[in-house]
């Protein structure tokens, strides 16, 4: 009776501990990261205690604007969609934000990848090469548990998983359309999330300088070939300089349109110009 | 006949030219064969074979690194030394010698002024520009080829060869610029033209159709004329499809295609050197003089190589710059400048240039007859 007493003391002990460590796994942080995209906000909370290394460097690299302007340019439907951090950046990043990033220690703890969870990416053959990349799972996928490090889950914004999850993709599974996430905000509490503002697409200054360089551009493009028209046969330098003035205006052009580009024939278009110039542009000076 | 006038070329190629063996060649068989593209298709085939480089990513990145430094950035200062060693040269080309580089003086100032304005767009074209340039090397090599072989391309032969080499990179191109993918440069970002995914495909297949038609018709030239035409020819083109279409997944391959690009580049831009210096200065052929001038052309443009890729993007740190604006930036317009250079001093129409085209090396060392300038 008494072995039997300290059998069922000890399997309380155990179970009271194992359930103890459960919950403190999945302890959320107060702190919530927003991820704002076209589709709209996703909330994510993160968890600490099961990953205390991913969650500070997650919540460091949200704060120093490093996910801002990369995309979700992974989609597996059904299986999980991929942020690619920095390898797939529209805005330069910084000396300071460069610094900050390093590789992730593994940190697999025992709680189950499953539809909402965050799993931060890594290589395949070196569970301690994590950086910037995460996914978010769409359904619940065992075998990946223990093995890539979870660090916090999907509070809100399902109907954005739902809108990102039905984006066409190619044979390579990337989506057909970009899905930026423009920023991503940490915020203090669960209730700031709603008091966040909305999000600019662009700098303004930077608008401003695009158009005035577009424009600047288109000018610059028309005298040239206005030299050409007029002065080039006559004019080795005319002709030249005319060619030349191609070179710097469609830059500024490429600036102007390609941020704002959502026609495929425009596209093509610019595409096609682009190598239509590198031709031009052997053949500039006459000999 | 104006200056840019082409010569009449036929439809289908003439017969050969009969051509002594050893002009084939630059040096012999095996290192124009290395150094043409050959060395390129054995790692590829090595790679294929053991499936990723046998080193670490950072030893073999490090490998990479170490051969940018001896032969990257000196076939670019191959050409800046080309077209400024001699005011014959720049009086010649005065637009390409001083206009193109104040050019890529005010774009590389606009691209550090607005580093997320620009300088995206001036990587994203300088980067597209750069395969469009290996391709015309290629062909331009395949033409050298023939014409020292005694080949001549007809019309259309050399239209499939042209759309062949041309489609390996705007298949490639286009691949990545109908995606949604952001490309990067150092630490410069740029976002693709979003173009159907149609494009590609297309491309794709006029590339294999203008191929397939290419070796239809050099073995049509063969049968008819009961001579095989020699394979070098094909090198630069078989390569630059293992660069751009084969060897696409092929993991560490990609790294490597610039240093394979700037060998072939050396091969030819150090025969024209020797044989150029040579008729410049009356110097008689020998063994001597090839070593001699070899050395100093080696060290001279490892030198400016250097000063151009290392030392002028830290330079540029000290007006408040980040190296990693600078180095991007500065490579670019390097870069851009030697695509202009390439695009005027190559051409195989001007005697001057095809003539130093058809040397081989034993005959600057003294142990053959020398073609004469034209």
């Amino acid at each position: 009776m008494k072995r039997l007493s300290l059998f069922g003391i000890l399997w309380l002990a155990a179970t009271l501990l194992a359930s103890d460590t459960w919950a403190a796994l999945d302890t959320v942080a107060r702190q919530r990261v927003v991820l704002r995209t076209d589709y709209g906000d996703i909330v994510l909370a993160l968890y600490p205690e099961a990953a205390p290394g991913h969650v500070s460097a997650f919540m460091e690299w949200a704060r120093a604007g490093i996910y801002d302007s990369t995309a979700f340019s992974f989609i597996q439907p059904g299986f999980l969609i991929q942020a690619s951090g920095v390898f797939d950046r529209e805005q330069v990043l910084t000396v300071d934000q460069k610094k900050m990033l390093h590789s992730l220690k593994g940190e697999f703890t025992s709680l189950l990848h499953q539809r909402g969870v965050l799993s931060m990416a890594r290589d395949l053959d070196d569970p301690d090469s994590a950086t910037s990349s995460f996914c978010i799972m769409l359904r619940d996928s065992p075998h990946l548990d223990g093995k890539y490090t979870v660090f916090g889950r999907v509070e809100s914004g399902e109907e954005v998983l739902k809108a990102i999850e039905a984006v066409p993709i190619d044979e390579n599974r990337h989506p057909q359309k970009r899905l930026t996430i423009r920023k991503a905000v940490v915020v203090d509490s669960p209730e700031a999330v709603a008091s966040l503002p909305p999000v600019d697409a662009e700098d303004p200054v930077h608008k401003r300088i695009r158009t005035a360089g577009g424009i600047g551009g288109l000018l610059v493009m028309l005298g040239g070939a206005l030299c050409l028209a007029v002065f080039g046969g006559r004019s080795r330098w005319a002709y030249a300089l005319g060619m030349l003035a191609l070179l710097p205006g469609f830059i500024g052009v490429l600036a102007w349109l390609m941020p704002q580009i959502a026609s495929p024939a425009l596209s093509s278009i610019l595409f096609a110009g682009t190598i239509a110039l590198f031709y031009l542009m052997t053949r500039f000076e006459r000999n | 006949m104006s200056a840019l006038a082409k010569p009449a070329v036929p439809l289908i190629s003439p017969a050969p030219v009969p051509a002594p063996a050893a002009r084939l060649y630059f040096v012999n068989g095996l290192v124009d064969f290395l150094f043409l593209g050959g060395l390129s298709l054995l790692l590829y085939g090595a790679l294929m074979v053991v499936g990723e480089p046998p080193m670490s990513g950072r030893q073999w990145n490090g490998g990479i690194y170490m051969l940018t430094w001896i032969c990257n950035w000196p076939h670019f200062a191959a050409t800046s030394y080309r077209l400024y060693h001699s005011k014959q040269n720049i009086a010649q080309y005065p637009l390409t010698a001083v206009a193109v580089p104040i050019l890529m003086v005010l774009v590389a100032a606009a691209s550090l002024a607005y580093p997320a304005v620009i300088a995206p767009y001036f990587m994203k074209f300088f980067l597209l520009w750069s395969p469009y340039h290996y391709s015309g090397q290629s062909l331009g090599i395949s033409l050298i080829y023939a014409r020292r072989s005694g080949f001549i391309l007809g019309r259309l032969e050399r239209l499939a060869l042209t759309l062949f080499i041309f489609c390996t990179f705007l298949f490639s191109t286009a691949r990545f610029e109908a995606g949604t993918m952001t490309g990067n440069y150092f630490s410069i970002s740029f976002p693709p033209f979003g173009i159907p995914a149609i494009v590609p495909k297309l491309l794709g297949e006029l590339m294999y159709v203008s191929g397939a038609v290419f070796i239809v018709l050099l073995l049509w030239w063969a049968v008819r004329h009961r001579r095989f035409f020699p394979l070098i020819i094909l090198l630069p083109a078989v390569s630059q499809f293992v660069w751009f279409v084969a060897a696409w997944r092929v993991k560490g391959f990609s790294d490597t295609v610039p240093f394979f690009h700037s060998l072939q580049y050396l091969l030819i831009a150090w025969a024209m050197q020797l044989k150029e210096r040579m008729d410049e200065n009356g110097i008689a052929p020998s063994f001597r003089y090839v070593v001699s001038e070899s050395a100093r052309w080696g060290a001279g443009t490892v030198l400016l190589g250097i000063i151009f890729f290392w030392v002028l993007p830290r330079l540029l740190t000290f007006a408040g710059y980040s190296l990693m604006l600078t180095q991007p930036i500065v490579f670019g317009a390097v870069q851009v400048h030697h695509f202009f250079v390439d695009g005027v001093i190559w051409k195989l129409r001007n005697p001057k240039v095809r003539s130093p085209l058809l040397v081989n090396i034993d005959e600057m060392a003294g142990r053959g007859a020398l073609p004469k300038m034209a």
